[in-house]
C-alpha cells in the first residue's frame, strides 16, 4: 500500500495540494461527504452548488462536559506503562470527551498531561478536524501543535492547511505559513495565504497578517492585515467592493471597510469614487448598550460636487452631504424612545447619490422624528417631535409637529364589562412657509360595552369628542383664531359566525360565513374655519366600512348616519388550522350626505351608498400566495382601485411574482393641476436558478396609462461554491434636477445603472448595492448571508 | 347549506384545558402584545403571572412592519404603499415541547399615496397600522383556538 | 510491597494434591493464597517447588484475580485473567487471555499483559489476534490539572476496595 504519510504538502505556495492524506478512519477525506451521499435534509443551497459538504462526524456530540474532566480512553496494538509513562504503538485511538486523537504511535505522560502522536494523526473535536504529520497534545489544557498541518471548520464552512498549527489554551487556533478557503476540497478558486492566521472560533473572528487573497493560485491581493467572519454573526473587516456606472454619476466604485470596535459597537466607513462627481465618504457608526438602546449614527459627505457645479451654477455651495441618526430603545419595558432623523444637503441628494435604493430614491421626503412614549398598565402616553425636510421643489413643507403629546386610556376589551374611552392630545404645529399655525387640542370621552358569545359579538360604543384650536398667522383679518367643535358619536358593531365542514381538492376545510353590521352616527357641525394641519382623506378600502372616520389625523370630526353591510367567508385546513384562503366584500349605505370636508369650499358628498368593496387572500400551499383587493363604484359601475399580486416560490429557491393595480386617484387629491390621471401599472419579477450554477433575476414595473416601463432590471447570477459574480442593468425614469417628469414629454430619456458584484463567499460579503436592488424589485427575494 | 352558528363544541371552541396561558415576548407592554393579550382574553383565555402556573406559553415575536411602493404615479413617486405587518409565534408545553411549531402570520394592506400630504398619509399609516396589528392577533387566535380544538376533540374521541 | 518476600503464605482451598514427584501442589476450588498485601483468588492455582521452578505459581479463574500493593503510598494493583503466572524471583506477573490491570482507576486491558512489579512496568500486547486491541483508561481524576480545578472526587483509596471484595473469612477444607 501507499507509504502511510503522504509526501508532506508544503504549505505556503502551492498549498492545499493534495488531498490524499493517509484515508482516515472515515472514508472520506476532510470530512468532505460528495452530494451523491449526503442525506436528504442535510443538502441545502450550499451544498448543492458545492456538490457536497463537510459533514462533521462529532455534530452531534455533548460539548457539555469539558473534555479536560473526562477520562482518556486509548486503545492500540500494543502498549507499555512505565510509572507516569505510556507508550502506545499501532493504530492508536484516543478519546477523551467529546475530543479524538489517532495516529500511528502515540507517548503521553500522565504526571504532566502531556502527549505526543505521530504517524499521520488526527485530532477532532466537534466543529474542528486537525490532521497532519505530528502532533503534541496537553490534555488538559486542550493546547495541541501540529505539523504540516490541514483542517477544517466544518460550520464555518472552512478548510486550510499550514506549515504548523496550534491551538492555545483558550482555544484560539494560530495558523503558521498556512491558507484558508472556503472552497470544496480539490478546488483551487480562492484562498487566502498568510504568513500567521488567527482564528477565535468563540467570537467567530479570524485575523491575518501579511495576507495575501490568491485567485486560481495567483496572488492578486496583499493585505497587511485581513479580518475576517468565521460565522455569520458578524461582519468583516475588508468588504467586496461595488463595482458599476450610471447615467447620475458615471464610474462608481465604493470599497467599504468594516471596522469592527467591540463585541457592542462597530463603524462602516465606505470611501466611494464617483467619475462626474467626486469622492464621496460615507461613514455608519452602530452602538448598543441597553442603558441607552441601539444607537446607528451616518453620514456621507462630499467636498464639491463637480457635475452638481455645472447643473446648478447659481448655488454658492456645491457640497453635498446627507446625515442620518436612527435610535430604538426599552427601558424597563415601559418607556420606549425611538429618533428616525435624516437630513439632505439640497432636494436633489437622493436622486443624485443614491443611485441603487430606488425606494429610497422615490421619496419625496425625509422624515425627521423623535419619539418618547411610556407603555403604561392602563394609561399610553406618546410624546413626538416630527417634521419633514420635503425633497421636491413643487411640494411645500409639510406642518411640523413640535410637539406632540397623546394621553389614551388602554382598554381591556373584557366582555360584558362597561370599559371607558379616553384620549387627549396637545398638539403645537408650526410651518415655515407663511401659512396659519398654531395650537390644537382634540378630547375624546365615551364608553363602550362589548358583548361577545361563541356565536358572535354586539358592541354599542357612545363618545363625545371635542376640537380646539389656537391660531396665529391667519390669511384674512377677520378669521376666528379660536375655533371648536364638539360632536357625540354613537355606533354599533355587530356580528355572527357560521360555520360548516367541507371539502375543497379532497382536503378537509372548515368554511366560516361571517356577516357583519356596523351603524355609525354622529351629529353634523360646521368645521368650515378649522385648518387642516395633519389630516388626509383615507383610502377606501373594506376596513373603512368599519371605522369611526373617513380622515387620519384629527382635524375633523366626521358626520356620519350610516350603516355599513360586509361578509368574510374563512377556509381553515382542518389538519392545522391554517387559514388557506378569506375573502370580504361590503359596502356603506349613507342616510345623509357627508357635509364635512377637509377642503373647506368641497361640496358635500351626496351618493347614497359608497363603492363596493371587496378583500381576498388565497394561500393553497406554502408557495402560491395570492393576493387581491377591488373598489367598484356601482353608481358608475367601473373600478376606482384594483390590485392583485400572486406569487409562487420554489424549492430550488426560484422565486416569480405578478402583480396589476389600478387607481383612480381620489378628487380630494391634487396632483399639480392634472386631471385625475388613473394611476395603472402592471409588475413582473422573477429569480431564476437553471440549475447549471447560472441564474438569471429581473423585474418589471410597467406603466400600462403611460405606455412605459416606469423601471426594470435584468441581470445574470453565476454562483460557484466559493464564489459568485453577479452582473445587473438598471433602467429607470426619474424627474431631472429642478423639473417635475412627466411621462408625455417627448424628450424624455431614461436613467440607466449597470452594477456587478463580486462575493468571495465565507468572506462576510454582506448586502450591496446589487443584493440591495434585487430585495427591492423582485418581491419576495431575500439575500442568504454568505 | 350546511351552515349553523358556531357553538361551544364547535372546532374553533377553546376547549378548558387551554384557558390559562403565559405570554412570553420581548416586550409585554407593547401595543401589540397588548392587543395579543386584550383579544385572547375575550375570547376566555386568562394570563398567568408565572410561566408554571400555565397550561401553555406562547411565544410571541415582536410585530414587524415594512412599507413597500406599490406602483408610481406621473411623476415617478408613489402613487400606492403596500403595507406589511408580519410576526411569528409557537406555543409550548411547560416542559417547553412545542405544541405549535414556531410558524409566521402576516398581514398586508394597500393604501393610497399623497406626496404632497406626507404628514396626514403618516396618521393614515398609524391608523392601519393598528388595524393590522389587531387582524395579526385574531389570525393567531384562530390558529391557536383551532389547533387547541382539534387536540382536545382528538384527546376525547 | 517489597517485604512482602519475608511474610509467611497462607493457602485455603477446597481440595488440595501434592504430587512429591513432580514438584508441584494443585488447589483447587475458590482459592485464596496470601503473602503480606499479596493475595490471588482463584479457582485452580498451582505451586511449583522443584528445584529449578521454585518461584512460579500458576493460577487459573475465569478470570484469576491478584491483587498487591506495589508501594506504601500507591493504590491496590488488581491484575485479572484467565491465566495468572507470578514468578516471585523475578517479580514478573504474565497475564494471558482477557487480561487487564487496574490501579487508582487506570487500566490496561488485552489479550496478555506483562506486568514487572519492582520496575512498575506494564507491557500489554494483543497481537494474538488481529481484531484484538489493548485497552488504556487514564481516569480524569488521576491527571493532576482535575484536582487543581476542585475536583472534589477522592480517588478510590485502597481501603474500598477491599472491603466490597472481602469474602467471607477463608473456606475451611472440606
Amino acid at each position: 500500500a501507499q507509504e502511510s504519510a503522504a509526501e508532506p504538502c508544503p504549505a505556503g505556495d502551492q498549498a492545499l495540494c493534495s488531498t490524499d492524506v493517509p484515508p482516515a478512519a472515515n472514508a472520506y477525506p476532510l470530512d468532505w461527504v460528495p452530494i451523491r451521499e449526503v442525506p436528504e435534509e442535510l443538502q441545502d443551497e450550499e451544498c448543492r452548488s458545492c456538490r457536497g459538504r463537510y459533514i462533521d462526524p462529532l455534530a452531534g456530540a455533548d460539548t457539555g462536559v469539558d473534555p479536560e474532566l473526562s477520562d482518556i480512553n486509548a486503545s492500540a496494538a500494543q502498549t507499555e506503562l512505565e510509572g507516569d509513562e505510556v507508550f502506545l504503538h499501532g493504530g492508536v485511538s484516543v478519546e477523551q470527551g467529546y475530543r479524538r486523537l489517532k495516529g500511528k504511535d502515540a507517548y503521553y505522560n500522565r504526571s504532566e498531561s502531556r502527549g505526543k502522536l505521530t504517524g499521520g494523526i488526527t485530532i477532532r473535536e466537534p466543529g474542528i478536524l486537525l490532521k497532519g504529520q505530528e502532533a503534541s497534545f496537553s490534555s488538559d489544557t486542550g493546547e495541541a501543535e501540529i505539523t504540516e498541518s490541514q483542517f477544517v471548520l466544518h460550520q464555518q464552512h472552512m478548510r486550510g492547511a499550514a506549515r504548523s498549527l496550534r491551538r492555545d489554551a483558550q482555544g484560539l487556533v494560530h495558523v503558521e505559513n498556512g491558507a484558508l478557503s472556503y472552497c470544496a476540497p480539490g478546488e483551487q478558486d480562492w484562498e487566502i495565504r498568510a504568513d500567521e492566521m488567527e482564528l477565535d472560533l468563540d467570537e467567530g473572528l479570524g485575523t491575518a497578517r501579511g495576507a495575501k487573497v490568491a485567485v486560481g493560485g495567483m496572488p492578486v491581493l496583499y493585505l497587511p492585515w485581513l479580518r475576517f467572519p468565521l460565522d455569520d454573526r458578524r461582519r468583516s473587516g475588508l468588504l467586496w467592493p461595488d463595482i458599476g456606472s450610471d447615467t447620475r454619476g458615471g464610474i462608481d466604485i465604493a470599497a467599504p471597510i468594516y471596522l469592527n470596535l467591540a463585541p457592542n459597537y462597530d463603524a462602516l466607513y465606505t470611501p466611494r469614487y464617483i467619475e462626474e462627481r467626486g469622492v464621496n465618504n460615507e461613514v455608519e457608526l452602530r452602538y448598543l448598550n441597553p442603558a441607552v438602546g441601539s444607537w446607528s449614527v451616518g453620514g456621507a459627505y462630499m467636498e464639491t460636487d463637480k457635475r452638481y457645479e455645472d447643473e446648478r451654477p447659481e448655488q454658492r455651495d456645491h457640497s453635498r452631504w446627507l446625515g442620518k441618526v436612527e435610535h430604538n430603545g426599552l427601558f424597563g419595558q415601559r418607556w420606549r424612545s425611538r429618533v428616525d432623523y435624516s437630513k439632505a444637503s439640497d432636494v436633489d441628494y437622493l436622486k443624485d447619490l443614491q443611485t441603487t435604493n430606488l425606494e429610497t430614491r422615490r421619496e419625496t421626503s425625509l422624515l425627521q422624528l423623535g419619539s418618547l412614549d411610556y407603555l403604561g398598565d392602563d394609561w399610553l402616553f406618546d410624546l413626538d417631535f416630527q417634521q419633514f425636510q420635503s425633497l421636491a421643489d413643487d411640494i411645500n413643507n409639510d406642518y411640523q409637529k413640535l410637539p406632540q403629546f397623546t394621553g389614551q386610556y388602554r382598554g381591556e376589551y373584557e366582555p360584558f364589562a362597561l370599559e371607558p374611552i379616553l384620549l387627549g392630545q396637545y398638539s403645537y404645529f408650526d410651518t415655515d412657509d407663511n401659512r396659519v399655525k398654531g395650537q390644537r387640542i382634540y378630547g375624546e370621552a365615551g364608553v363602550t360595552y362589548p358583548m361577545l358569545w361563541q356565536f358572535g359579538f354586539l358592541k354599542p360604543t357612545a363618545k363625545y369628542r371635542y376640537l380646539e384650536y389656537e391660531l396665529t398667522d391667519l390669511g384674512s383679518p377677520g378669521a376666528n383664531d379660536s375655533p371648536s367643535t364638539g360632536t357625540p358619536l354613537f355606533s354599533l358593531d355587530g356580528g355572527l359566525y357560521f360555520e360548516r365542514q367541507t371539502t375543497l381538492l379532497d382536503r378537509g376545510l372548515l368554511q366560516t360565513l361571517e356577516p357583519r353590521l356596523y351603524y355609525l352616527y354622529s351629529e353634523y357641525e360646521d368645521q368650515s374655519e378649522q385648518p387642516d394641519f395633519d389630516s388626509a382623506e383615507l383610502t377606501f378600502t373594506y376596513n373603512q366600512l368599519f371605522r369611526e372616520t373617513r380622515f387620519s389625523g384629527r382635524d375633523r370630526l366626521d358626520d356620519a348616519d350610516q350603516l355599513s353591510v360586509g361578509m368574510t367567508t374563512r377556509y381553515i385546513s382542518e389538519e392545522d388550522g391554517r387559514e388557506h384562503l378569506n375573502a370580504s366584500i361590503g359596502q356603506i349605505f349613507y342616510f345623509r350626505d357627508r357635509q364635512v370636508r377637509l377642503l373647506s369650499g368641497a361640496e358635500p358628498l351626496d351618493q347614497s351608498s359608497s363603492e363596493m368593496a371587496g378583500e381576498v387572500n388565497f394561500y393553497p400551499n406554502e408557495r402560491l400566495t395570492v393576493r387581491g383587493s377591488l373598489v367598484w363604484d356601482p353608481h358608475s359601475t367601473d373600478m376606482n382601485a384594483g390590485n392583485v399580486q400572486a406569487s409562487y416560490e420554489r424549492d430550488d429557491s426560484s422565486i416569480f411574482s405578478v402583480g396589476y393595480s389600478y387607481r383612480r386617484p381620489l378628487t380630494t387629491i391634487q396632483t399639480e393641476n392634472r386631471n385625475q390621471q388613473v394611476t395603472e401599472q402592471a409588475h413582473f419579477s422573477a429569480y431564476v436558478p437553471l440549475g447549471n450554477r447560472w441564474s438569471l433575476f429581473g423585474a418589471v414595473n410597467y406603466s400600462v396609462e403611460a405606455g412605459e416601463s416606469v423601471e426594470d432590471m435584468f441581470g445574470v447570477e453565476y454562483d460557484t461554491c466559493c464564489w459568485q459574480v453577479r452582473l445587473l442593468h438598471l433602467r429607470y425614469y426619474d424627474s431631472v434636477t429642478g423639473e417635475t417628469l412627466d411621462f408625455n414629454d417627448p424628450n424624455l430619456e431614461q436613467e440607466s445603472s449597470t452594477q456587478v458584484q463580486i462575493v468571495l463567499k465565507g468572506m462576510g460579503g454582506f448586502g450591496s448595492r446589487v443584493t440591495g436592488l434585487m430585495e427591492d424589485m423582485i418581491r419576495g427575494y431575500r439575500e442568504r448571508e454568505y | 347549506c350546511g351552515f349553523q352558528l358556531r357553538g361551544n363544541s364547535s372546532a374553533t371552541a377553546l376547549p378548558e384545558s387551554w384557558r390559562s396561558l403565559y405570554l412570553d415576548t420581548g416586550n409585554p407592554n407593547s401595543e401589540f402584545s397588548r392587543e395579543v393579550m386584550a383579544r385572547f382574553s375575550a375570547n376566555g383565555i386568562t394570563w398567568v403571572e408565572e410561566r408554571e402556573e400555565a397550561a401553555f406559553i406562547l411565544q410571541l415575536g415582536p410585530e414587524n412592519f415594512s412599507q413597500r411602493n406599490l406602483s408610481l404615479n406621473r411623476e415617478a413617486r408613489a402613487a400606492e404603499f403596500e403595507l406589511t405587518m408580519q410576526t411569528r409565534f409557537a406555543v409550548l408545553q411547560p416542559d417547553n415541547t412545542a405544541v405549535i411549531e414556531p410558524s409566521g402570520a402576516s398581514v398586508v394592506k394597500q393604501m393610497e399615496n399623497d406626496p404632497r400630504n406626507v404628514v396626514g398619509k403618516a396618521e393614515e399609516i398609524r391608523i392601519l397600522k393598528g388595524e393590522m396589528r389587531t387582524e395579526l392577533a385574531q389570525q393567531i387566535l384562530r390558529r391557536i383556538g383551532f389547533f387547541a380544538a382539534n387536540a382536545a376533540a382528538q384527546q376525547a374521541g | 510491597l517489597p517485604e512482602d518476600r519475608q511474610e509467611p503464605i497462607r493457602i485455603t482451598a477446597d481440595k488440595a494434591v501434592r504430587d512429591e514427584k513432580n514438584g508441584f501442589t494443585v488447589y483447587q476450588g475458590n482459592v485464596m493464597m496470601q503473602q503480606g498485601t499479596l493475595r490471588i483468588d482463584a479457582t485452580k492455582v498451582t505451586v511449583f517447588h522443584s528445584d529449578k521452578e521454585a518461584d512460579r505459581i500458576k493460577a487459573e479463574g475465569s478470570p484469576a484475580h491478584m491483587r498487591e500493593q506495589p508501594q506504601a503510598d500507591k493504590g491496590l494493583m488488581h491484575a485479572r485473567a484467565e491465566v495468572i503466572e507470578y514468578f516471585k524471583a523475578e517479580e514478573r506477573v504474565l497475564l494471558k487471555r482477557n487480561a487487564s490491570v487496574e490501579q487508582d482507576g487506570s487500566r490496561v486491558a488485552g489479550d496478555s499483559i506483562e506486568y514487572f512489579i519492582g520496575q512498575q512496568l506494564i507491557r500489554a500486547d494483543s497481537s494474538a489476534s488481529d481484531s484484538g486491541r489493548v485497552e488504556v483508561v487514564i481516569p480524569a481524576s488521576a491527571l493532576p490539572n482535575s484536582q487543581q480545578n476542585g475536583d472534589q472526587s477522592t480517588p478510590s483509596t485502597p481501603s474500598d476496595n477491599s472491603a466490597e471484595e472481602e469474602p467471607g473469612g477463608t473456606t475451611d477444607g472440606q
